[in-house]
């Protein structure tokens, strides 16, 4: 019973959620009416936008000694999530097979093993540095605790079910990933997506003052 | 819910837009901004974090934009916004901060934190809780001109005396002038040789120009005060009277907040395009330097450094020209670790200067500045913001540092050839 | 109900779940319900099997034969390998027991501590004033290590003794999932405890070279003995100690599980059966350690503090670390825990604004 619901009707809700929660957010984003700047402009806003988006990628020198962790850790969850999520042959396979209809290059197992391993360490190093740092310890909220554990947790049934072999482990990675799908749209995970315009609007801000940010 | 509760929170419901609500919704809480912050990193008192000033924006947007808000508020467990959040976080966002926008640079997801504050402040001030200081010096503008009150009595004065000194003019309301030219309060009393430099560098190089006895103020003290009323009001009156002169250009001094007034907000204050240019006075003069209007001679060969004003070259884009026209005077800069668009602030810009009882804490803050200093070797610091020259040197005489503060716009007309104008026995 | 009380009844309950899993354990050394295994039943009857000699070599039971084959594989030349059963019976009748009673009364030795000693506590009563003692990385390292070397004993206890605990208390059919998550777990965050190493090492390697006083500390067991106040720096002989054993021994089996996870190396039966056992205890006696490094920090009041927020009383570090005190409280002011904030007007809600 319970694997069907999670191999069925729960897959496809969390799926709708997801999906019509991002494409909301991105849509009310893209579509809001803009106050017009009546300034005269010194540089060009474009450009702008499109060189912070991919700047901001890059820590700044003077600070870098300061966020180190952040910076490291960040990147090796990050990357490491990408990896797995997205080139992990089980993955690729699932997304060939309920979603898309087509695959692409895999990464060899053991590769797969270690941006599971670098997602861990990333993951793990942030979430204690949450917790301990004063400053984030001040501006975290439970949502982002909450969402943190939940990544975490997907990411531990997964591991956890790496042989395979028992539908119960499997089960219960998809389940997770399934919840994750669902509070996704609703907590600060979407800056997954926000990034994007967010970095584009302060870049723009600044290109129209002529300041490279 | 109180009246002045209700007044707030009405306020910064006006503040959401579509910018607002994309920047909330990529914030992760990383603390990054925090050690951009040279409040956080003096006190390490973690308030200080540029994104937390923001919470009372933050809570309003919550409730009322996001899923988790709205749900949690109808069932009644909600954290919204009290009375108390507005005055716990009166200290932060106006002494705690100078919208100085290292911030704004450094958030991995791009959120222009320091332009949030702003919009805090909307909503301090609305609900009546913002320090008196500033209250006190946008009622004295909007009545008498000035923050320090009425300055047409000191500002005649001082034109007296370079008139005098100089045997130049110093062109009062003469319509059809290139330029019109704006004076901060700080300038007027405390550094009225900025007044002289201008006096003489423009008479060098034959700019038309003039001052506006009905609107020469160019401090926007209700940018300080985050009401965009009383901004909108003193803006007009810059752009009234240069429309009433029918200038080409209005000269902003130097100041940062008075350039991001008049030069970025205030057509969008007044809702509309002006009918004049706008530029700072460094921009003038690099201009006027390039077309060969300005010539100088000599160069300070001392060592000396540059402190750039946030508002002017961070937030105001105004980055190139204050080294180019260093570098025409002086051969031996020595620039500080962090300089250009990430240069620390000088700990007293937005207004924080005027509030009395953040005085120990601009002190503490300047110990940033000070680590900047050390080990540079420089007897002279170079400015272009009156406030930032105010503030720096008393953070470099409560730390005893043998440090001169120079503005730039004076040490070009030092330098200026053939003035005859120059007044004697001024040392460089 | 006190904490005293819930502090009693669960350390009986614990108590006695310990005694009772012995119990548990299946008894599989291969005996029939007359008590007599295989080989034993030939023997009674006497009859030469005529092919004993040649199956005695193919067996392996006298010594390592090793053929030639036309297969080059590393095996190939052995018929029958006996060292896959030599382990069984070893693990079963060895380091399973005996394991299991090294932690089990490792813990409960460390439970009777914890119930009667008293707790120790600051002299003098707590300051309110605190010192800072680590830094951010420092306790974001520690917790760090916690985190997996919790994982990796949780997964490999399971792996070890899992069976014993698991199937009489939930059944095959559910053990099967939990040994296989168990497996992949421990060996997927294998890896990282060699980064937790690193992190300790150096983030904590400069506090814990041996320096004056350590042997006076080792000998009066911390004061314990002699009750006579010590000078001591950032760390006593004991938390060295505690320091260069988990070092030493998370060297030790992250070598061995490294060689487990990629026998590469020379990969043959032996080395493994050997990185195993080296594995194995030297990952049983961590775990012990790590018990008593527990009730060692919970009975001595204040220690905890540094690991929450990197400060201690200023008591606690006058009597337990005198001599790192005074170097300490001369490079930073004081802070009052009443009086934390530098401005005057009231603070926001401290514990956040959500």
């Amino acid at each position: 019973m319970l694997e069907y619901i999670i191999d069925g009707p729960l897959w496809y809700f969390s799926l709708a959620v997801f999906v019509i929660g991002v494409l909301w957010k991105l849509g009310s984003i893209i579509f809001a009416k803009r106050k017009a700047d009546f300034s005269v402009a010194r540089g060009s806003s474009v450009p702008g936008a499109i060189r912070t988006v991919l700047t901001r990628f890059i820590p700044d020198k003077g600070m870098f000694s300061e966020i180190k962790l952040q910076v490291f850790a960040g990147y090796s969850f990050h990357l490491g999530l990408f990896a797995l999520v997205f080139f992990a042959a089980p993955h690729v396979k699932f997304f060939d097979e309920h979603m898309l209809g087509f695959s692409w290059v895999t990464m060899p197992h053991w590769a797969f093993i270690v941006a599971a391993q670098f997602a861990f360490l990333g993951l793990l190093l942030l979430w204690l540095h949450r917790m301990i740092n004063p400053v984030s310890r001040l501006i975290s909220t439970a949502s982002d605790h909450v969402t943190t554990i939940l990544t975490f947790v997907v990411m531990l049934t997964g591991c956890l079910a790496l042989l395979e072999s028992f539908s119960g482990l499997r089960l219960l990675h998809r389940f997770s990933v399934e919840l994750f799908l669902i509070i996704f749209p609703f907590s600060s995970l979407m800056h997954a997506f926000t990034f994007v315009p967010s970095r584009a609007l302060t870049g723009a801000w600044f290109g129209r003052r002529g300041i490279k940010s | 819910m109180s009246e002045r509760l209700e007044r707030g929170i009405e306020a910064l419901r006006g503040q959401i837009d579509s910018k607002v609500d994309t920047f909330f919704s990529s914030c992760v809480h990383c603390g990054i901004c925090a050690e951009s912050c040279l409040f956080y990193t003096e006190t390490e008192d973690p308030r200080y974090t540029p994104i937390y000033k923001t919470e009372p924006l933050r809570k309003v947007w919550k409730e009322e934009h996001t899923f988790w808000g709205k749900f949690s508020k109808k069932l009644g467990f909600s954290k919204s916004l009290t009375e108390d959040d507005l005055a716990n976080w009166e200290e932060l966002v106006y002494d705690g901060c100078t919208s100085c926008g290292r911030c704004s640079m450094v958030c991995p997801v791009g959120i222009d934190i320091a332009d949030m504050i702003y919009r805090v402040k909307q909503g301090l001030e609305a609900s009546g809780y913002s320090p008196q200081d500033l209250v006190g010096a946008a009622d004295r503008t909007v009545e008498f001109g000035s923050p320090m009150g009425d300055l047409h009595p000191a500002l005649q004065s001082h034109i007296k005396h370079i008139e005098a000194d100089t045997g130049l003019t110093v062109p009062i309301d003469v319509e059809g002038a290139d330029y019109m030219t704006t004076i901060s309060a700080n300038e007027v009393v405390l550094y009225p040789e900025y007044i002289a430099a201008l006096t003489r560098i423009f008479h060098h190089a034959g700019v038309s120009w003039t001052i506006s006895s009905e609107a020469f103020e160019a401090t926007n003290a209700g940018l300080q005060l985050g009401d965009n009323k009383i901004a909108t009001e003193l803006v007009g009156r810059i752009a009234k009277a240069a429309e009433k002169l029918k200038v080409k250009a209005v000269v902003s001094p130097e100041c940062g907040h008075a350039y991001a007034a008049i030069r970025w907000n205030g057509p969008n204050y007044l809702g509309k395009s002006y009918s004049f240019k706008v530029v700072h006075i460094l921009e003038l003069l690099d201009d006027l330097y390039r077309e060969g209007r300005i010539k100088t001679s000599g160069m300070e060969s001392a060592k000396l450094t540059f402190h750039d004003p946030c508002q002017l070259v961070r937030r105001g884009g105004v980055d190139a020209q204050p080294r180019e026209l260093l570098g025409t005077v002086a051969e031996n800069v020595i620039e500080m670790k962090d300089h250009g668009k990430m240069n620390w602030c000088c700990g007293g810009g937005g207004g924080v200067s005027a509030i009395e009882r953040a005085a120990d804490l601009r002190i503490t803050v300047f110990n940033r500045k000070k680590s900047q200093l050390d080990g540079l070797d420089v007897k002279t610091m170079v400015t272009a913001c009156s406030n930032c020259r105010t503030v720096l040197e008393d953070g470099l005489e409560a730390n005893d540092m043998d440090i001169e503060v120079v503005g730039l716009t004076e040490l070009i007309a030092d330098h200026l050839v053939d003035d005859k104008a120059k007044p004697a026995a001024k040392t460089a | 109900m006190s904490k005293l009380f819930f502090r009693w009844l669960f350390s009986i309950m614990f108590l006695t779940l310990n005694f009772l899993m012995p119990a548990f354990a299946a008894d599989s050394s291969g005996t029939d319900s007359m008590g007599n295994n295989s080989a034993s039943v030939s023997q009674q009857f006497g009859v030469k099997s005529l092919g004993t000699d040649l199956w005695r070599d193919v067996r392996q039971r006298d010594t390592d034969i090793i053929g030639i084959s036309q297969n080059k594989a590393l095996k190939a030349g052995v018929l029958i390998d006996t060292k896959g059963n030599e382990w069984r019976e070893f693990r079963q009748q060895w380091l399973l027991p005996y394991g299991g009673y090294f932690l089990i009364g490792a813990l409960a030795f460390l439970t009777l501590l914890f119930l009667v000693v008293r707790k120790s506590r600051i002299p003098g009563g707590r300051s309110g004033k605190k010192v800072r003692r680590l830094t951010s990385m420092q306790i974001i390292s520690h917790w760090f290590m916690v985190a997996l070397i919790g994982f990796m004993s949780l997964t490999g206890l399971l792996l070890l003794f899992g069976r014993f605990v698991i199937i009489p208390l939930m059944g095959a059919d559910a053990f099967s999932p939990i040994a296989s998550a168990s497996k992949e777990g421990h060996n997927l965050m294998g890896p990282l405890v060699v980064v937790s190493l690193i992190l300790m090492l150096a983030y904590y390697i400069r506090y814990n070279w041996p320096a004056k006083g350590d042997l006076k500390w080792l000998f009066t067991l911390g004061g314990l003995l002699s009750k006579k106040h010590l000078e001591v720096g950032f760390f006593n002989a004991g938390e060295k100690v505690l320091f260069w054993l988990t070092i030493v021994l998370g060297i030790v089996i992250s070598v061995s599980g490294l060689l487990l996870l990629f026998p590469y190396y020379e990969p043959t039966i032996e080395r493994t059966q050997l990185a195993l056992l080296i594995h194995a205890i030297a990952a049983l006696i961590l775990i012990a350690m790590v018990f008593g490094h527990i009730w060692m920090v919970l009975t001595v009041e204040g220690t905890i503090d540094a690991m929450k927020d990197g400060k201690v009383d200023e008591n606690w570090a006058k009597s337990h670390h005198s001599r790192w005190y005074a170097t300490a409280s001369k490079s930073q002011p004081s802070e009052s825990k009443v009086a934390e904030s530098e401005s005057g007007t009231s603070e926001p809600n401290k514990e956040g604004a959500y």
